[in-house]
């Protein structure tokens, strides 16, 4: 089996432009993607700041007070330029000429608000620049929430002030002093929690970790479809009757097919885990690592091989083994993080393979900590000690 | 030329009555009617935990209206077996409401009165944070309204004003409402985003269709030889099978297109239709070009990384910036200019899709071997 183990080894790798594809790809991708978008969410790496256009229709000093302060807050600071415009007219133009957004606060809206009103601040975004026209709408948005509590608030202590018999001038100057505390306040939301670790300037952005993991984990499993075509070109072009004709057992064909996939997707994941690693800041745990490499290894070279028994061409195996990942990555949190799945859907990714990869990836790699490492690596191991004697009966079948 | 309608013909034919033809198109009804299971399923609430160590009538107050709150589900238990949970990732973080809360609260502070403590597996704690912390300061807004009420008029006008301001009110006071140019409101609804995501995902699944069909299949065995012998050059071959495909492919855009109508998006419907066929055609000629590679292996990398570049930089699922040579490089990809149809328009986005659909179409032609 160890002369097998080399054959199939070898074809694997024989091919210099394999490797590239293989390899230098997905980095180059993964760099590609992490520069561009990095900026945008990770508050130390920063970009040329974009700018936004506001056309402030509304004189009162508050106003004034609060886009002073939102525009200087943590949230922002640093990432966007304040253009001030005369009319929509000119707000226009900006976005047209490369302003991420336009925003006309109303005239009187500070009026209208302490009368008790509702009052609407308009957004208009570049439709060229979708990217920072939704964070910054984002952040926006979350942010009127608050502030439409906070002038709540402030409005109360106004109104019931002078339902209870206080003059117009103290509850005004109640309301003043209030509305000024409140807004700068719900500025500084971010040290109501002690130690918050900042992850992004503009908040619902998901880790880094999570993106670099996942990545990882897509392209070893997308890696290893040159085994599922080798596969299902093998059987169909009797290369595995040769070798059993030469003296050896179905099992020992399987099996070498199985390592010899397992070896090039361990190659795989050991050059895109020392690039993450080395893009991102390698802070995990040796174990964690080696044992989610080789685990995830295993368990996908076998899901390939199975898809290419299971095919009569080899693009058919390739499409079942593109499909199967898919699958098993959308079921994984993959593509989306399980924390957004429906409730039942979340139970049963817990425990699916590719998710237990994810986070034996995310512990080796960001996070020596982190536990539910024999766990996971449980999972992976009983999904491919499952599927391993249904492969081999498989190929057994496939080849009487 | 009757040869290659003749094959048009033939191998639509073969993929609309093909078991494998019938069962991709069933798939790509279903990936592209995906996203609309989003609107029916409600979003499930995230895990957390829940430590209180201030144990007061105001920190219960606060648990009471995170519970109301739809995006987080709030458990309970020993501080171990909390935290024992994050760090395997069952929760996505835990709150702990530290001793102090209520007076800090109550004195008008709110610093640090609170924390989150979050697993390395955590995907949310960026949305539960700013959910509870929204929370916990409209505790304090009321609460600072009410100490100032106090100060004014006594213990009477502090209790009225406090519960007046956690009342709070059944609309928001003040809200941002997000236009399009012109001051016409560009309303997004999640009919109109399901159907964009449909597109994009069918469009994922086109490229990939297209790819694994020609580029791996496209010249095996004796197919040149035999092409050759009636006339019929493999690049033709290609260029037919690549039509045929994506006209098999075009009726699953049904989906997205009727829900860009049901969302009042109508004026998207026949644009979008065109500039579908000529994404799907472009990646028939790409096909083409990566099937002239001998390394099948290679191939299917190529096919791989080519997909998973298509997705990533195309801006589709994932929105990318416009600054600069990075958005200029996207442009290379078939993907960008689909995702591009408000931007750009529709004649900038389908002369580029043309254009790039005639150039890789024809470059197998260019380069091809005499030989056979």
């Amino acid at each position: 089996m160890i002369k097998l183990l080399g054959v199939d080894l070898k074809r694997l790798l024989q091919s210099r432009a394999m490797l590239l594809f293989a390899l230098a790809a997905p980095i180059a991708l993964v760099l590609l993607v992490s520069l561009a978008v990095a900026p945008y969410f990770y508050a130390n790496v920063r970009t040329q700041p974009f700018t936004v256009a506001v056309w402030n229709e509304d004189d009162d000093a508050m106003t004034q007070t609060l886009l002073n302060g939102l525009v200087e807050s943590r949230s922002l600071a640093g990432l966007i330029r304040t253009e001030f415009v005369d009319s929509e007219e000119e707000g226009l133009a900006a976005v047209e000429n490369g302003a991420a957004a336009y925003v006309h606060i109303p005239k009187g809206m500070q009026d209208t608000l302490a009368s008790g009103g509702r009052s609407v601040i308009e957004y208009t975004g570049n439709p060229n620049m979708p990217l920072e026209d939704a964070l910054l709408f984002e952040t926006l948005d979350s942010g009127m929430g608050l502030v439409s509590h906070a002038q709540h608030a402030a409005n109360v202590l106004y109104w019931d002030s002078l339902d209870a018999g206080l003059s117009q001038e103290t509850a005004v100057a109640a309301y003043n002093s209030a509305a000024r505390a409140y807004f700068s306040g719900v500025l500084m939301r971010s040290a109501l929690f002690e130690d918050t670790e900042e992850t992004s300037p503009l908040g619902g952005a998901l880790p880094v970790q999570y993106y670099a993991a996942s990545f990882l984990v897509l392209f070893v499993a997308l890696g290893g479809l040159p085994v599922a075509r080798i596969t299902a070109d093998d059987t169909a072009g009797g290369l595995v009757h040769r070798q059993l004709l030469s003296g050896h057992a179905p099992g020992a064909c399987f099996v070498s097919r199985w390592l010899a996939g397992a070896a090039l997707l361990l190659m795989q994941y050991a050059v895109l885990a020392a690039a993450l690693g080395l893009m991102v800041g390698f802070a995990g745990g040796l174990p964690a690592l080696l044992l989610g490499g080789v685990l995830l290894s295993l368990f996908l070279s076998l899901c390939m091989v199975t898809a290419g028994l299971g095919s009569k061409t080899s693009a058919t195996a390739v499409r079942a083994a593109f499909l199967m990942m898919l699958a098993l990555a959308l079921l994984g949190g993959l593509l989306v993080p399980s924390a957004y799945m429906p409730g039942v859907i979340r139970e049963i990714s817990y425990y699916s393979p590719l998710s237990a990869g994810l986070r034996l990836v995310i512990g080796g790699l960001f996070d020596a900590s982190a536990g539910g490492t024999w766990m996971f690596a449980g999972i992976l191991a009983v999904f491919t000690a499952v599927l391993l004697p249904l492969g081999i009966i498989r190929f057994q079948r496939s080849v009487q | 030329m009757r040869l290659l309608f003749r094959t048009i013909k033939y191998r639509l034919k073969a993929l609309v009555t093909g078991a494998h033809g019938i069962a991709f198109f069933l798939l790509a009804l279903l990936v592209a009617g995906a996203p609309f299971i989003g609107l029916i399923i409600p979003d499930a609430p995230v895990p957390i935990g829940w430590i209180d160590e201030d144990n007061t009538e105001f920190s219960a107050m606060l648990l009471e209206n995170v519970q109301e709150l739809d995006v987080v589900w709030v458990t309970f238990g020993d501080r171990g077996d909390l935290i024992a949970n994050l760090q395997t990732g069952r929760l996505e973080g835990v709150f702990v409401i530290k001793k102090g809360f209520e007076d800090a609260i109550k004195s008008g502070e709110f610093a640090e009165t609170l924390q989150l403590l979050r697993s390395p597996y955590s995907t949310a704690a960026g949305v539960i944070s700013e959910s509870v912390g929204s929370e916990a300061m409209r505790l304090w807004l009321a609460c600072h309204s009410a100490n100032s009420a106090r100060e004014l008029g006594g213990d009477v006008l502090y209790q009225r004003v406090l519960n007046d301001a956690l009342a709070g009110t059944d609309e928001p006071i003040l809200r941002i409402e997000r236009q399009n140019a012109a001051g016409q409101t560009g309303e997004v609804t999640p009919v109109l985003d399901a159907a964009y995501t449909s597109l994009y995902l069918l469009a994922a699944l086109t490229a990939f269709f297209m790819l694994t069909g020609l580029a791996i299949k496209g010249r095996e065995g004796d197919l040149a030889l035999r092409l050759v012998s009636r006339g019929f050059s493999a690049e033709r071959y290609m260029l037919a099978a690549g039509v045929a495909d994506a006209i098999y492919l075009l009726p699953c855009a049904a989906v997205p297109l009727i829900a860009f109508g049901v969302a009042g998006a109508g004026r998207l419907i026949a644009p979008t239709l065109v500039l579908f066929l000529l994404y799907a055609l472009c990646f028939g000629g790409i096909a083409s070009l990566v099937s002239r590679l001998r390394d099948k292996t290679a191939a299917v990398m190529a096919v791989s990384v080519i997909t998973i570049a298509n997705v990533l930089l195309g801006s589709m699922l994932v929105k990318l910036p416009a600054a600069g040579a990075f958005s200029l490089v996207t442009y290379l990809l078939p993907a960008r200019w689909l995702s591009s149809l408000d931007a750009l328009g529709i004649w900038m986005c389908a002369a580029g899709l043309a254009l790039y659909a005639a150039l890789t179409n024809a470059l197998p032609f260019i380069f091809r071997s005499r030989k056979v």
